[in-house]
């Protein structure tokens, strides 16, 4: 339902240490050329993003007649909100921080170790990330129904012998997580090592002569450089995750009854927009996901600067 | 503005024209291709059918090549939701729905889509669907003619039933008996499916139990104080617990398994199930499966929630309300179609040839003839019509945690609230009978 993509809050800002802006003349230099470069980006961002969040905030506020707070009250007064959004809240804690260490330790480490394996690895890596939507939930269902997985055996030693022992609510956001992890760690541990490779070989080359081994260089040294970049993973998938909706619609439509059909905000919204008619409702729920998404952008690049500018004194 | 020298100024408009060029083709890309001329949009008849009723709606269509009828196939599922978005585009919207489901009603009162058909059906056709119309009617007005009935009975395995030397279960105490001895006798056999909202379907409704008191739009949900509901919860309770009742829908990968093996002793259920499920999906053999009357409970009383099925409906708003009618009337009404239907016909006159046809199939261990016929008897006018129902909350709220090995009857105090939610969602000023 958001349309609004955190990617507009770009890292960018989060330098710790902004660089003197050129003035006079010189600052309006191409500026028209600028602007028009990014006339079409501008464009397609208001024309589904910024308009379709303000026509739902206006829907949310039940078109002004009420100050939506009859809408509001129905909204957050369901009886599926608050678990949709424990569900969520779940899968967003054993997933963002999984998917932020993995991806950063992996690019590290294969920074650590440059070479042609390296490149070979970057691939392997990257290439679960081909499989997403659908087909990504029907590989996950494949691998952990233990009459049809090939790891049968070892799906057995922990105790599951059949589909419904491991698809169980409590067990719903790690599997979920898993999907998630499976399919995006590896593009970002591309960008991540690319953003490595972009650190000044003269920065390294001095932690090497005053003595720093390979692990106070990545941690004192590559961490600190690179942590825009994780912030910025940290914000497109923290956006992404409040906005589970395929994961859950496939479990539930290819095991009926083993998750509710409004276990994520997104399917509960799709259940107000679709099912019930009531775009409202649902809009007040596209509303909040659009907040909560800023919000913690917002903490991700303000957290994070004054964080680093602590660091610094 | 900045003084712009003529180079400078040719590097804008360069960039202007080239950004907007990149805004058009990425636009006219993402566009559809434009419709056909409105005059000839409203003359075709659009018509939206699941899967299995399209071979029929297509044979229509190709016997009445001068009615123009486009036919769109929709998944029952999503149907609801297109549905939703057509009803606010008249443009696009079908002139015929076909709805598996039976959403007829819930479609006039949200979408306001359903047509009154009270009038533009003939009072014979209407004798010949019987009581199965009362899914179709609220406050007297008709919104649509039923495709099928979904009676309901006992299937069985004959096999295992001579091999364990079983009797089939005539009343409800035993069966809740035969299931215990399953339990203990031949653990790992399935005596029945308590996983989804065929729960509620088969064993509530089997019952008589409505799960809440209708008075104008106030509900009072009933599903912990009506006698009729509470004396399932107490029978399913230990046989959930027994694990002989299976906490699977009968359309779980793990059912089909143990279908597959031949691990289904016996399932209450739909008519139905003998085709899709049985021979289908858990391929049982030849002369494996048989069908026994829904078993009785001490006042007599057997399911009339079978009685909703899949229903044709007319769009309110249609251009062409009689070619529309005349449409739905042959798809409920024809025999020679009728007979070769996947689901049991509604209209009492085609039911005994489509009877015919499926004993003719082999199929069955004994013949089923008797028990299909006289489940029809069991469906009355009492029908659950309201657009909110006892199942979807039962699949919501109720079978996750009885999953994880909650028992029965605490989960009722999940269940009734998602059922006064539903019933809120739906308009109605719901509250929780004491």
């Amino acid at each position: 339902m958001t349309t609004l993509r955190p990617a507009v809050l770009s890292p960018r800002t989060a330098r710790p240490v902004r660089p003197l802006r050129p003035r006079g003349p010189r600052r309006r230099k191409g500026s028209g050329l600028a602007w028009g470069l990014l006339s079409p980006y501008l464009v397609l961002l208001l024309a589904f993003a910024i308009v379709p969040t303000l026509s739902a905030l206006w829907a949310s506020l039940g078109g002004g007649s009420d100050l939506g707070l009859a809408t509001m009250a129905r909204a957050f007064g369901n009886i599926s909100f608050l678990p949709a959004l424990v569900n969520v809240a779940s899968f967003i804690v054993v997933f963002l921080p999984a998917l932020l260490v993995i991806a950063t330790a992996v690019a590290l480490l294969l920074h650590a170790r440059a070479g042609r394996a390296v490149t070979v690895f970057k691939l392997v890596y990257y290439l679960p990330g081909v499989v997403v939507g659908a087909p990504l939930v029907l590989l996950w269902l494949f691998m952990l129904a233990p009459q049809l997985s090939p790891f049968q055996g070892l799906l057995n030693a922990f105790g599951f012998e059949t589909a419904s022992q491991v698809f169980t609510s409590a067990n719903m956001p790690f599997i979920f997580a898993v999907m998630a992890i499976y399919s995006s760690v590896g593009g970002w541990i591309v960008v991540l090592c690319s953003s490595l490779d972009a650190i000044d070989t003269e920065v390294l080359e001095a932690a090497r002569i005053d003595g720093a081994g390979a692990w106070q260089t990545a941690w004192h040294i590559k961490l600190p450089l690179v942590s825009r970049y994780i912030a910025f993973i940290g914000i497109l998938s923290f956006a992404g995750a409040t906005q589970l909706v395929a994961e859950p619609t496939l479990v539930g439509t290819a095991l009926p009854g083993t998750v509710s059909s409004t276990w994520s905000l997104n399917q509960l919204t799709f259940a107000y927009a679709f099912a019930q008619n009531d775009a409202a409702a649902a809009s007040v729920y596209a509303v909040f996901l659009v907040a909560v998404g800023v919000a913690a952008a917002l903490f991700l690049i303000y957290g994070l600067r004054s964080y680093a500018e602590t660091e610094e004194k | 503005m900045s003084p712009s020298t003529p180079r400078k100024l040719g590097a804008h408009i360069a960039g202007a024209v080239l950004a907007g060029a990149l805004v058009i083709t990425a636009l006219t890309g993402c566009s559809s291709p434009s419709s056909p001329d409105a005059s000839g949009a409203s003359k075709e008849l659009l018509v939206w059918v699941d899967a299995t009723r399209q071979p029929a709606a297509e044979a229509y269509a190709k016997s009445n090549p001068d009615e123009k009828i486009t036919i769109v196939t929709v998944d029952g599922s999503k149907l609801e939701s297109k549905l939703s978005l057509a009803a606010r585009d008249a443009r696009n919207a079908p002139d015929v729905v076909f709805t598996p489901n039976g959403q007829a009603i819930e479609f006039a009162t949200k979408f306001g889509f359903s047509a009154d058909l009270t009038d533009k059906v003939s009072a014979s056709v209407k004798e010949g669907f019987g009581a199965t119309l009362s899914a179709c009617t609220q406050d007297g007005k008709l919104y649509c003619l039923p495709q099928d009935v979904s009676t309901q009975m006992l299937w069985y395995n004959q096999k295992l039933f001579a091999q364990f030397g079983y009797e089939v279960p005539t009343t409800w105490s035993d069966y809740a008996a035969l299931a215990a001895r399953v339990a203990t006798e031949h653990p790992g056999y399935v005596a029945g499916s308590c996983g989804d909202g065929f729960c509620p379907n088969v064993y509530y409704r089997g019952s008589d139990c409505v799960g809440y008191d209708l008075d104008g739009k106030d509900v009072s949900i009933t599903l912990a104080t009506d006698k009729n509901c509470t004396r399932v919860t107490e029978m399913l309770t230990p046989l959930v617990a027994g694990k002989s009742v299976a906490t699977l829908s009968p359309f779980d990968p793990d059912m089909a398994t143990l279908g597959a093996e031949s691990k289904v002793l016996m399932l209450p259920g739909f008519v139905w199930y003998g085709s899709v499920l049985f021979k289908d999906t858990f391929k049982n053999q030849n002369g494996e499966i048989a069908a026994a009357p829904l078993p009785t409970w001490p006042d007599g009383k057997k399911g009339t929630g079978a009685a909703v099925g899949g229903q044709w409906v007319v769009n309110a708003k249609t251009a062409r309300a009689d070619a529309a009618v005349k449409l739905i009337e042959w798809m409920t009404t024809d025999d020679a179609t009728l007979a070769q239907a996947a689901t049991f016909p509604a209209y009492e006159p085609a039911a005994a040839s489509w009877v015919k046809a499926v004993v003719a199939s082999g199929f069955y261990a004994s013949d089923p003839t008797d028990t299909f016929l006289s489940a029809r008897s069991d469906v009355s006018g009492d029908l659950y019509a309201p657009a909110f129902n006892i199942l979807d909350p039962f699949t919501n709220a109720v079978a996750p945690k009885l999953k994880e090995g909650a028992s029965l009857d605490s989960l009722v105090s999940a269940w009734q609230p998602a059922v006064q939610q539903a019933a809120t969602d739906a308009g109605y000023t719901a509250t929780i009978a004491k």
